[in-house]
């Protein structure tokens, strides 16, 4: 698939977003502005209540108010009432138990949004509250009460990773450190809230129009819940306002209850949810407490690293298993360690399920391990830079799965240029900065990226797409993987737009339905230009040879020799035609121009103790963060992120910028203000009000570099860019705040209370009467 | 349902409508007039995509009640694409990448309409405090800074 040493059209080129227009305008129809004759509105009874068992729903009342159509429990589920993408341990309508403040038990048709909020009103649920578990810890112990019957301690699941000799490791160092860092559950705040409607289409069909990342789950979903087969279930992605994997794994359980709704009514039922009840029903990151011992020479050389992960789950597993498999492979970076342990336990509690979130368990071990490589700087005496370019895996070096990376020249280069373009050398600075205001301080992390799903994800890892060349030259192209914003679109028309040699506005991405592709798994795991593309790539090359075939005949050619450049396809002696021209030759001569094209990722392996190569390919990047910690509000201020990627080919740099200025500040949002209080499973930050999102103002200056080394995987030797781009970024702003003040931050968010409070305490231990 | 006469020009068209009195000008312009450019976020005033001009100011139309608009002008994102095509900040937006999902961008550029409005000439600063109230999830905000500092300097050739 490499076009190595052409002249691209548009590869490499920054295309226009080719959904720009109707978003500027405001033409851009989104699920919640779409509406159907006899729509109804469908609402959700939340549980309000944190752990508790049902004992009685009366919905009579509720049924009896004129305007309501339906009102519906788990018992009104006519297939099995269990989701969930793995282990199914999630009812889509609570029977027996409640167990986080966003379940849902009970759903309401009615003619207009008052209607059904009055009618969720009248519901009447009986409870007997039970004791909550709040945190992991607490449902490990022994007197815990079991939150899901068949999952004793309350485990979810674990995992475990084993390489070399951990106690001969530590017996090499010469210096060791331990760290414990607790990370927090946060919000994805997509700027669309869940959106969609479910109508009955044709006789004993269901279709399904939703903002969602994965139209394949909320299909297999709703034929499991429905108990229809998946050729009677037709899902279309509209236009999605954002997603960060918080529309991967929850449509599968909102979108299906209004497929529900439907079918009970005959009619079209459109979701309505408000922001507060998205933000407590929704899943949100894995919250994790990580313990990580590292050990090293005296010279700065890993010998050894120790790591326990315990996360919270929440109430229901969701997507747990990939994303602590993920966290797990990544535990330990992109550094060479011979001897690796590390623990996974992810324990459920009683918080909404903690499932897909950008990084996917990556930034929460990026804290911990690159927070722990700067405690092991200052131990060791060493610039935090030289000791990452002392152990960064080089070519021919192997990652804590066994991972052998034979091209990874690029991870090294990303330290170098991020470094040098930040001015490191010149401004970092290990000294503490004593009676001043402001204090300024200076952090990087460095972080690999398995693309998409990896070894534990492989039977999903396949995708499809349907490529038609029309009869005036126009070229339609379906895939089964969406645009959420992060331009999936634009990529692959320039993708597709590149193979035939034509130019960009010929080509038509459709809108993502079901029934065009096979299974092209979901758009996570930052894999869509890749999957999807090679897929297009497949695709495009079956027509092109057809039409080659055509134009060979047509302009006296060799058919080796019939080239597609420009809108024009040429041939020996100076001939030619334009693409347009030959595709309606062909349609005269009833040749068939489309295809199907598949691509399916390479297999990886990763056996119980951790070990194989865990994914076919990585990304890499560092990012380094400089800020200003003001000492009497607590408040920091993140003047700038230098940003390097080693992405393989840069598809679209004006949109892998913007890729990598969106992830920083998702990411700045994370490690220091964004904060859902839910320690009590009641969630006081449910509105953005009390949920704090960075604004424009505490958006920092970015720079962002580029560092290409085409991969043999990716189309046109592109690699993963959507979920690095936030990956790295908190590690690095805790690390420079912790430098700043001299103190390591340790608990997410670093709030300007938690700077307060760590630098009065610190004050207070030095002061001595 | 307490109802009430209004009457309120909308993107230069006069509306006389009887609406509830606990209609936001927000509903009004979206499930009422089907203008929905203008797009329903967190409908407590911290998000900005809500955004219109009432009367020569950007405010979040979620949190003023129709009837208080009773008498106005309003200016929707819709408005702005005239006869002659898109207005410059749009095109701006366009060329500058500062679109992504799309779902805070018709706020956006309509407090940046007011902005520009106010001040042809703003300063990054003037432009920041300007967008602090409009909350993009996506761009991380520095091609939206980008796209108004492009539409100023366009807008200011055009007068010349």
């Amino acid at each position: 698939m490499d076009m190595e040493g052409q002249n691209y059209i548009t590869v490499g080129l920054p295309l226009a977003r080719v959904d720009a227009r109707g978003k500027v305008t405001g033409e851009t129809r989104f699920a919640t502005d779409l509406s159907m004759p006899g729509m109804l509105w469908g609402a959700f009874k939340l549980a309000g209540v944190v752990h508790a068992r049902i004992k009685a729903i009366d919905t009579t009342k509720a049924k009896a108010l004129k305007g309501v159509q339906a009102v519906l429990t788990a018992a009104d589920i006519p297939g099995v009432n269990q989701v969930g993408p793995i282990i199914k341990d999630q009812p889509i309508l609570a029977s027996d138990k409640v167990r986080h403040v966003g379940d849902v038990v009970a759903l309401v048709a009615a003619q207009t949004p008052d209607i059904a909020y009055q009618a969720l009103e009248l519901i009447q649920v009986d409870y007997e509250e039970l004791p909550p578990i709040l945190t992991p810890q607490d449902g490990l112990l022994e007197e815990a009460p079991l939150l899901h019957a068949d999952k004793p301690g309350n485990i979810c699941l674990r995992m475990k990773l084993r390489r070399g000799d951990i106690v001969e490791g530590f017996r090499q160092a010469d210096q060791e450190i331990e760290d414990t860092f607790t990370t927090s559950r946060q919000e994805h705040c997509y700027l669309e809230p869940m959106a969609g409607i479910a109508f009955p289409e044709g006789v004993g069909s269901l279709a399904i129009y939703g903002s969602l990342q994965c139209p394949f789950y909320v299909q297999k979903a709703a034929s499991d819940i429905l108990g229809l087969p998946l050729n009677r279930v037709r899902v279309v992605q509209t236009p999605t306002g954002g997603g960060f994997g918080g529309k991967e794994d929850t449509p599968s359980e909102i979108y299906v209850r209004l497929a529900l709704l439907a079918r009970a009514t005959g009619r079209p039922v459109k979701l309505l949810l408000s922001r507060r009840e998205d933000i407590l029903t929704t899943s949100k990151r894995h919250p994790m407490k990580i313990k990580i011992r590292l050990g090293a020479t005296a010279q700065g050389k890993l010998t050894a690293a120790q790591v326990a992960v315990v996360a919270d789950c929440g109430a229901y597993a969701t997507i747990s298993p990939p994303v602590l498999f993920r966290a797990t492979a990544h535990a330990v970076g992109p550094y060479r360690i011979p001897n690796v342990h590390v623990d996974t336990t992810g324990v459920y509690t009683n918080h909404p399920p903690s499932g897909a979130y950008r990084g996917f368990g990556q930034p929460q071990m990026a804290v911990a391990m690159e927070g722990a490589l700067d405690h092991l700087a200052q131990r060791l005496n060493m610039d935090p830079l030289d000791l990452r370019l002392t152990n960064v895996l080089t070519p021919g070096d192997c990652t804590c799965t066994g991972a052998v990376l034979e091209n990874c020249q690029d991870l090294k280069q990303t330290i170098e240029v991020a470094a040098k373009s930040a001015g490191w050398r010149q401004k970092y600075r290990k000294v503490p900065q004593l009676h001043k205001r402001y204090l300024r301080g200076m952090g990087m992390a460095v972080i690999h990226y398995g693309n998409s799903l990896g070894a534990k994800g492989w039977h999903l890892d396949a995708a499809g797409a349907l490529v038609q060349v029309h009869a005036d030259g126009s070229i339609s192209v379906g895939v089964g993987n969406i645009d959420m914003g992060q331009g999936a679109n634009t990529v692959l028309t320039q993708i597709a737009a590149e193979a035939f040699g034509v130019s960009p506005t010929n080509v038509n991405i459709l809108e993502v339905d079901t029934t065009r592709v096979p299974d092209s798994g979901p758009t996570v795991a930052s894999r869509t230009t890749t999957l999807s593309g090679n897929a297009i790539l497949d695709a495009a090359a079956k027509i092109k040879s057809t039409l080659a075939a055509v134009a060979a005949e047509h302009l006296s050619t060799p058919v080796v020799q019939v080239r597609f450049e420009h809108d024009q396809v040429l041939g020996a002696a100076g001939r030619s035609i334009s693409f347009q021209k030959l595709a309606q030759l062909a349609y005269e001569q009833n040749i068939h121009l489309a295809a199907q094209g598949w691509w399916v990722a390479p297999y990886s392996s990763f056996d119980e103790n951790g070990q194989g190569n865990a994914y076919y390919e990585y990304s890499y990047a560092t990012h380094i963060a400089e800020v200003t910690v003001d000492v009497v509000t607590g408040v920091v201020r993140v003047d700038k992120v230098t940003a390097a990627h080693a992405i393989g080919r840069v598809i679209n740099p004006v949109a892998a910028e913007g890729q990598v200025q969106g992830g920083i500040v998702q990411g700045l949002g994370y490690a220091l203000t964004e904060d859902l209080r839910d320690y009590t499973g009641y969630i006081q930050g449910n509105s953005f009000a009390t949920y704090i999102l960075p604004t424009c103002l505490e958006a920092p200056q970015i720079e962002v570099h580029f560092v290409e080394n085409p991969s043999v995987h990716g189309p046109f030797g592109a690699k993963s860019l959507g979920e690095p781009a936030l990956i790295p970024a908190p590690a690095a702003v805790i690390n420079a705040v912790s430098n700043a003040i001299s103190w390591r931050m340790h608990a997410l968010p670093v709030s300007a209370e938690s700077i307060k409070l760590t630098l009065d305490a610190a004050a207070r231990d030095t002061v001595r009467l | 349902m307490c109802k009430i006469n209004i009457t309120i020009t909308v993107n230069n068209v006069v509306y006389h409508e009887q609406v509830p009195v606990t209609m936001t000008l927000l509903d009004f312009l979206r499930e009422r007039l089907g203008l929905t450019g203008t797009k329903a976020v967190c409908r407590e005033g911290e998000c900005g995509a809500c955004t219109v001009i009432l009367n020569g100011q950007a405010v979040n139309s979620c949190l003023i009640l129709v009837a208080q608009a009773h008498g106005s002008q309003v200016l929707t994102i819709e408005g702005l694409t005239g006869t002659r095509g898109d207005h410059p900040i749009q095109q701006a937006f366009i060329d500058a990448g500062a679109v992504q999902c799309g779902y805070c961008t018709p706020g956006m550029i309509m407090a940046s309409k007011a902005l520009l409005d106010q001040y042809p000439q703003p300063t990054e600063e003037q432009i920041r405090q300007a967008l602090s109230g409009n909350i993009c999830r996506c761009t991380g905000y520095t091609k939206i800074i980008a796209a108004v500092e492009q539409a100023a300097k366009m807008l200011t050739e055009e007068r010349s």
